[in-house]
């Protein structure tokens, strides 16, 4: 602190106290400001990490951004309500500040030549050429039969992002992504394919390309290309199946246009949920793109060494379409399927199978080249083929083939079953597992995409069990917002299928004419291990069904590391001598302490000089409770200025009289046991639970109130965290713009719970509880993590004051919630219950 | 207990950790000079340095690349006041295990040293 400045807050103690309190009652209204944000940052982090996933890794990184300036700025305040008081504060948030920026760094993209390099060399390269490109490098290396080609590396794709400068601009976009918002979804994929589909091509870049196309082209007697995506990442621990572009069919002077398609299609919407449902950031991908002459035999297909939905049988599976594959993997079309002993076929012996698209030798040939390839990858395959003009089959992809557990299936007559008759049974499952919704038809997958945005999957809602009429992979962008998908056509090859199976979405492909059966609009279980649907909810098969995450969470390991410097909470007892700023390890304990420190000062500050208001009063009562109550105007009745309490009966402020009453009753009906779902207590144990809000006689650390005529605002403390009611009732009111005797409605309240002791699932009860009591008392609400947001506006002033009187219900009501509630179901009884205590007011 | 050495060029912050460690029953060394710090670490290899970034002559990070040259066993601690991503990085790939940041606290310096002494995960862990 500058003399200079020192001075001045002498000055204007000694001369002109109005004005230092104004200015430091403006320091304190925007302390409370910047708190408020930064605890909704720090709950929406919480939710990102233990949450499903919704979020981009660009958003946690402006989440952090926002709250490394929001921490400064609230220390800055409070270094003018205090000046000269914590001299290191600001070091100790630079520090905090830098550890946090430290834990979200990624490794800086390698934007370093060479940019092309020839498919043979390829192997092993996964962070140059992608795991598409590596794992048919290593096929080919195997002396399997696989076309030539070249990959344009990824370091180009870094290179094209940074020469056109675009990497701030996504990850601005990114950051707004919610991956359940539909409608936003779209539009923000849409910027961002713009984007990159207007940036230059470097052109180091594009004349290598342009020449290599050509001599590939050449090679290969002047054939047309294939420019495929090869992803890092994909192919690899996660398929990313379909969700990149191929262009097939491209002459050789518009393979650059090409790769700049197959760049923009990193956002399409399908891709970009996948990625961020798969916890990976936008820059840990780079693509890389892979370019093949296409081939143009008679068919091509998929194929998978050990049958997915029944491992147990050892057959391997060819699917096969007639001409390019593309509609197979697209999922709209049925292939032909052939199956085949895996024994036989690995001796090579005679096959039964009847084809029409492939001759026995080929289909023989190809299953020895896939058995052969198992070895390199460590288990079944899943392979894309393709017959070339002379009718022989060729690899074009090459994966570990994901096989689930086989699950115990129970008979059709197993018990929990006797009763229920399916809807439909006998469906193929594509992807396993169970789950129950609310049937919806879409024509197609952008309808299916209008669907969800009407129809959101909230968790207090049942989800959507999406009908439609192919498996296309574009609704891999709905994994995070519907909970089954039943489709008319399609198969277990389709990407789609791929992608459900990865995040663990039920899939069922019924066949052509066998959804009539099914009920738009009603609840619906799908059983997708049996390939069954069944009506209503049945409890039994959703139990049964193998409800585990995805194998991979790596944005929460990602995020994980950067929480203890965000959201862990170390300074939690203002009385220990370890409150200081260089115990401080997170924005977290930077909010706290400023709250804190900012609250003390604020009234501290009042009492000690008194002048200009009235001191702060410690509220009367029976109640151990500790409030402290500091008048702006016409909140106390005429009373002696050197009190130092005052009763409840003195207090003339409306919204704060209606808040104590409700808390009085709340208290006492607690204490005489009254209500059947909160356990009786004694005051004793009361004080003890309690932690601090009815506890503690200690000024600083008792709960505060400011409070006028028509206004209060009420930090009430919780335990090391804290409720904050503001209330306006009335013609000097906050909300009031008019300035007439009639408020007109104007009257709101405000009301913010966060946290308080307990595991995150008891904090989470404890809010469910709040938001279910204040839902039904017409607050808005919102809840993030465990911080619940609720207001009350536009009301009569009848209305804003019975709501406050409830408040103090239920906030007397809320601190044994931790104890009282174990499960959603004892939530719903608590809130019954609480709204059935309701009695009027006397 | 281990055998630490510690560079800063202010010698009065070598000497407070000094104390600090040396309470811990480890047996430190503390210097203000580069080149008689890496002789010392040349004849007697640390279990651990600590190292400033700010120096008289050279960069911490310079002097952390010559000590794994000598001393390639010993475990590294950074400390800097001027913390950057870019010599954070740079440290990290020069196998240093700790960057931490002045101000440090006698607690986070006891924790830090004990973490790294008994082989814990390196912070930044870089993309691994």
């Amino acid at each position: 602190v500058s003399v200079k400045e020192l001075f001045r807050r002498w000055t204007y103690q000694l001369f002109s106290p109005g004005v230092l309190l104004r200015e430091k009652y403006n320091a304190f209204k925007e302390l409370l400001r910047l708190d408020n944000r930064c605890l909704e940052r720090v709950a929406e982090l919480e939710d990102i990490v233990d949450g499903p996933p919704r979020a981009d890794f660009a958003r946690v990184m402006r989440l952090c951004r926002e709250m490394s300036l929001d921490a400064v700025a609230l220390v800055e305040q409070l270094s003018s309500l205090c000046p000269g008081r914590w001299p290191d504060l600001a070091d100790y948030v630079r520090k905090i500040d830098f550890y946090a920026r430290l834990a979200l760094d990624l490794p800086a993209p390698d934007i370093a030549p060479p940019y092309l390099l020839p498919l043979a060399e390829a192997t092993d390269q996964l962070y140059r050429a992608g795991g598409k490109a590596a794992n048919l490098a290593a096929v080919m290396k195997t002396g399997a039969p696989t076309p030539p080609g070249f990959v344009v590396a990824a370091s180009a794709f870094s290179y094209f992002l940074e020469s056109g400068d675009l990497r701030p601009q996504l990850d601005a976009l990114l950051a707004e992504v919610d991956i359940t918002r539909q409608d936003q979804l779209t539009e923000l994929c849409k910027t961002m394919r713009a984007l990159v589909l207007n940036a230059p091509m470097p052109a180091e870049i594009a004349m290598a390309v342009d020449q290599a196309s050509l001599e590939l082209s050449e090679l290969m007697d002047g054939a047309a290309l294939a420019v495929r995506s090869s992803a890092v990442g994909e192919d690899g621990r996660l398929s990313f199946a379909g969700q990149y572009l191929s262009r097939l069919d491209v002459a050789p002077a518009d393979a650059v246009d090409a790769i700049r398609a197959v760049y923009a299609s990193k956002y399409e919407p399908e891709a970009v949920v996948y990625r961020i449902a798969a916890g990976l950031a936008d820059q840990e991908t780079p693509m890389a793109v892979l370019v093949m002459p296409l081939l143009r035999g008679a068919a091509s297909g998929v194929l998978h060494t050990q049958d997915p939905s029944a491992p147990e049988q050892g057959q391997a599976v060819i699917y096969a379409v007639p001409g390019l594959g593309a509609a197979l993997a697209a999922g709209e079309r049925t292939p032909e399927t052939l199956r085949a002993s895996r024994e036989i076929a690995a001796q090579g012996g005679p096959l039964r199978m009847v084809s029409t698209l492939l001759r026995a030798e080929a289909a023989a040939k190809l299953l020895k080249v896939a058995l052969n390839l198992e070895r390199l990858f460590g288990g079944p395959i899943e392979m894309e083929w393709a017959l070339d003009g002379q009718g022989s089959p060729q690899v074009l992809q090459a994966r570990g083939l994901r096989v689930a557990p086989p699950v115990a299936t129970p008979s059709r007559t197993a018990p929990e079953l006797l009763d229920e008759t399916p809807l439909l049974s006998g469906a193929e499952p594509a992807a396993g597992g169970a789950a129950c919704g609310v049937l919806r038809r879409a024509k197609s997958a952008a309808e299916a995409v209008e669907l969800a945005t009407r129809f959101p999957n909230d968790k207090n809602e049942e989800g959507i069990v999406l009908l439609t009429p192919t498996l296309s992979p574009a609704l891999a962008r709905l994994v995070g917002s519907v909970s089954a998908v039943l489709s008319q056509r399609g198969s277990r090859a389709g990407h789609f299928a791929s992608v459900a199976r990865e995040f663990k979405l039920p899939v069922l492909v019924l066949g052509d004419g066998n959804a009539d059966a099914l009920p738009e609009g009603a609840l619906v279980t799908v059983d997708a291990d049996s390939g069954a649907v069944y009506a209503g909810r049945i409890q039994a098969i959703l139990n049964r069904s193998s409800q585990g995450e995805p194998g991979f969470a790596p944005l929460k390991t990602k995020v994980g590391k950067v929480l203890p410097h965000v959201s862990r909470l170390s300074l939690t007892d203002p009385d220990s001598p370890d409150f200081i700023p260089a115990k401080m390890k997170s924005f977290h304990d930077v909010v706290r302490f400023s709250h804190e420190k900012g609250v003390a000062e604020m009234f501290s500050l009042v009492g000690r000089s008194g002048r200009g208001l009235a001191q702060a009063k410690r509220l009367k009562t029976d109640l151990p409770f500790a409030l402290y109550v500091l008048d702006l105007g016409g909140g106390f009745t005429e009373m002696e200025r050197s009190s130092k309490s005052v009763t409840p009966e003195q207090l003339a402020s409306e919204p704060m009289r209606a808040l104590w009453h409700g808390l009085a009753a709340g208290a006492a009906t607690w204490a005489n046991g009254m209500s059947s779902a909160i356990p009786a207590l004694d005051f004793e144990t009361f004080d003890q639970i309690s932690a601090g809000i009815f506890a503690h006689d200690d000024k600083i650390l008792a709960s505060y109130g400011v409070v006028a005529h028509d206004y209060a605002h009420l930090m009430l403390r919780m335990g090391y965290h804290f409720a904050v009611v503001d209330a306006a009732c009335g013609p000097g009111c906050a909300l009031v713009r008019k300035g007439e005797d009639d408020c007109g409605g104007e009257c709101g309240v405000a009301f913010r719970f966060k946290g308080g002791g307990g595991a995150l699932d008891q904090r989470r009860l404890r809010v469910s509880f709040l938001a279910g009591v204040l839902g039904r008392l017409g607050f808005d609400l919102r809840v993030v993590g465990d911080m619940l947001e609720a207001r009350l506006g536009h009301e009569a002033r009848d209305t804003a004051l019975k709501t406050m009187f409830a408040l103090g219900r239920l906030m007397t009501a809320a601190r044994f919630m931790d104890v009282a509630l174990a499960d959603e179901a004892q939530v719903e009884a608590a809130v019954e219950s609480f709204l059935a205590g309701e009695p009027e007011r006397a | 207990m281990a055998n630490i050495s510690v560079l800063d060029d202010v010698s009065d912050a070598a000497t407070l950790i000094r104390r600090i460690l040396e309470r811990k029953g480890h047996s430190v060394s503390t210097f203000s000079e580069e080149e008689a710090f890496l002789a010392f670490v040349a004849e007697n290899p640390p279990d651990l340095a600590i190292l400033d970034i700010k120096l008289k002559k050279m960069t911490g990070v310079e002097v952390l690349e010559e000590l794994r040259k000598v001393a390639p066993n010993a475990k590294i601690i950074m400390l800097t006041g001027y913390p950057t991503l870019e010599t954070a990085r740079e440290c990290m790939r020069l196998g240093a295990a700790e960057y931490c940041v002045k101000p440090i606290d006698k607690e986070e310096l006891e924790d830090k040293v004990s973490e790294v002494l008994q082989g814990g995960l390196l912070q930044g862990d870089q993309g691994a």
